[in-house]
């Protein structure tokens, strides 16, 4: 049998026995320790469904703090003896029974005959960003989606935050900032499909129209230290790149042959993204060469200002920059982006509760605030009075300079007035 | 892997039994334990289609169901304490202050 299956049997018996002992138990003390047991073998599920957050603050908060509450009136009222722990009418405890057995009983049912594993999710929108790489097309754009502005002024080397669109074709355009969409140069059109979230990354390909290509990325959740990167090869010059390790001190490095060096990627062609690849956080030792083939003095241009960051997707983008005496220099445009975190974890739900159940948030915390009131006023008792007693005399206490010239001997008093330095007058109110 | 039907069976038991505990026992105390059971048993429902559909709202509003739960339990206890307070018991059969 499966482990999961049999840990499930176990704690699940375990908790519904523990349920039906705090109901059977004639000692209130004991049903509530029964509670705790119970609260913890659902945390222990809670666990088991990926909810680690919500496990700990089961036990925390539920197990924890408002068992040792209940704990605590029980004892306050002495009320753990419980003489006829049962209702005296007769007929109650059949009625509960078979009304319990057949909600029971229409639960199962709709729950077996419901087919709820097989229910899916509508899919999600699709979301998309623009990287741009193409100087010799505009330095600046503004970009639209079937003529309608969808991010503005966007720079050379720089990319865009998500947005959501609803799926299908979009013809895509740039212009000029501040241009409309009809003098707009159309550079093709993509397809944005359901649940996925992809880079358009814009690059010059021989003409100055712009190109545009779609680079799927996945932003699900890594476990560990590592990033995922993405190269997109939109360098013009050689048939195809390959990135290789060059080693420790790849900045300064004058190896005899790259042969030697890790490859990372290989023959990455013209226009097309490499496949998703992890790495370990930290600097991204890499220098991009023409092929593994030749010797580091090829080396087209060395990755040193690029950083792999733990969790998160980073897509590098070569690209040739503008043309200067001659010399073509290739520049990156390097998108880094958070993936998601991990599913039940405290990050997730604090996301959740700041981001889109704010307002919920703060109402449960009002919620608390007059909970709290109204115990307050609940518990006071309204006839409470001041005893009556003796009128009490004030005590007019010895200043502590005399106490401590009568304990030491000398005088204090005129020491401390010298002492004390002068304050200036305070100027007015 | 447990298929989620185990588990909202298993949230199905344990809220009947809550409920079974609210209707049977005299022990206002008791009562508002077996409400918790309640509470608890749908919080583990919750988690489940969560993680079924790999959707975090289920988890928040079982954070949000806690909450609740926890001013709940603040108030009640007062009342509790201060039904005792007037009629020296908290068995639920002997209060009948709202008959009129």
């Amino acid at each position: 049998m499966d482990i999961e299956v049999l840990l499930f049997l176990v704690v699940g018996g375990l908790s519904v026995f523990a349920a039906v002992m705090m109901l059977l138990d004639t000692n209130a003390v004991q049903s509530a320790l029964f509670l705790v047991l119970n609260f913890a073998c659902v945390a222990f599920l809670y666990l088991m469904l990926d909810a680690s957050f919500l496990a700990m603050v089961q036990i925390a908060v539920y197990a924890g703090a408002i068992m040792v509450l209940f704990l605590f009136v029980i004892m306050l009222l002495g009320a753990e003896k419980a003489m006829g722990a049962f209702r005296q009418f007769k007929w109650v405890a059949p009625a509960a029974l078979v009304l319990a057995f057949s909600f029971m009983f229409a639960v199962g049912a709709a729950v077996l005959q419901g087919n709820v594993e097989d229910r899916e999710l509508p899919p999600a929108d699709p979301m998309f960003r623009i990287a741009y790489s193409a100087p010799e097309f505009l330095p600046e754009v503004d970009v639209f989606l079937n003529g309608e502005l969808a991010f503005d002024a966007v720079s050379f080397r720089d990319y865009t935050d998500y947005t959501e669109v609803a799926p299908g074709d979009y013809q895509v355009s740039f212009g000029r900032p501040g241009g409309d969409a009809t003098t707009a140069i159309p550079a093709g059109s993509v397809t944005l499909a359901s649940d996925t979230v992809s880079t358009l990354v814009v690059y010059n390909a021989g003409s100055s129209a712009p190109v545009i290509a779609s680079v799927i990325e996945d932003l699900s959740h890594i476990d560990g230290d590592e990033g995922r990167v993405t190269v997109f090869n939109a360098y013009n010059g050689v048939e195809a790149l390959s990135v290789v390790d060059p080693g420790s001190d790849y900045l300064f490095a004058d190896l005899e042959d790259a042969q030697n060096a890790p490859v990372l990627l290989e023959g990455l062609p013209f226009g097309e993204a490499s496949a998703v690849t992890l790495f370990g956080d930290g600097d991204f030792r890499a220098a991009v060469v023409p092929s593994t083939e030749g010797d580091l003095d090829d080396i087209i241009v060395r990755l040193r200002d690029v950083e792999i960051e733990a969790e998160t997707s980073t897509l590098i983008v070569l690209t040739e920059g503008v043309e200067d005496e001659g010399v073509t220099p290739v520049v990156t445009n390097v998108a880094v982006t958070d993936t998601a975190p991990e599913f039940g974890g405290p990050e997730a739900i604090g996301q959740e509760l700041f981001v889109r159940y704010v307002l919920a948030f703060e109402m449960v915390a009002m919620l608390l605030l007059a909970a709290m009131v109204g115990a307050i006023v609940i518990t006071q008792r309204a006839d409470i009075k001041p005893k009556p007693g003796r009128p009490t005399r004030r005590k007019v206490s010895r200043p502590l300079t005399s106490v401590i010239s009568s304990q030491t001997g000398h005088d204090v008093s005129e020491e401390r007035a010298i002492e004390q330095p002068e304050q200036p007058e305070p100027a007015g109110d | 892997m447990v298929p989620i039907e185990a588990y909202i069976i298993l949230s199905t038991i344990l809220f009947v039994l809550g409920a079974m505990g609210v209707v049977l026992r005299r022990n206002a105390i008791l009562v508002f334990m077996s409400v918790e059971l309640m509470l608890n048993a749908s919080n583990l429902a919750l988690v489940a289609f969560s993680r079924q559909w790999n959707v975090i709202d289920g988890q928040v509003f079982v954070f949000f169901v806690i909450t609740v739960a926890a001013s709940e339990v603040a108030v009640g206890l007062a009342l509790i304490v201060t039904i005792f307070r007037n009629k020296q018991s908290i068995n639920i059969d002997e209060l009948h202050m709202m008959e009129g």
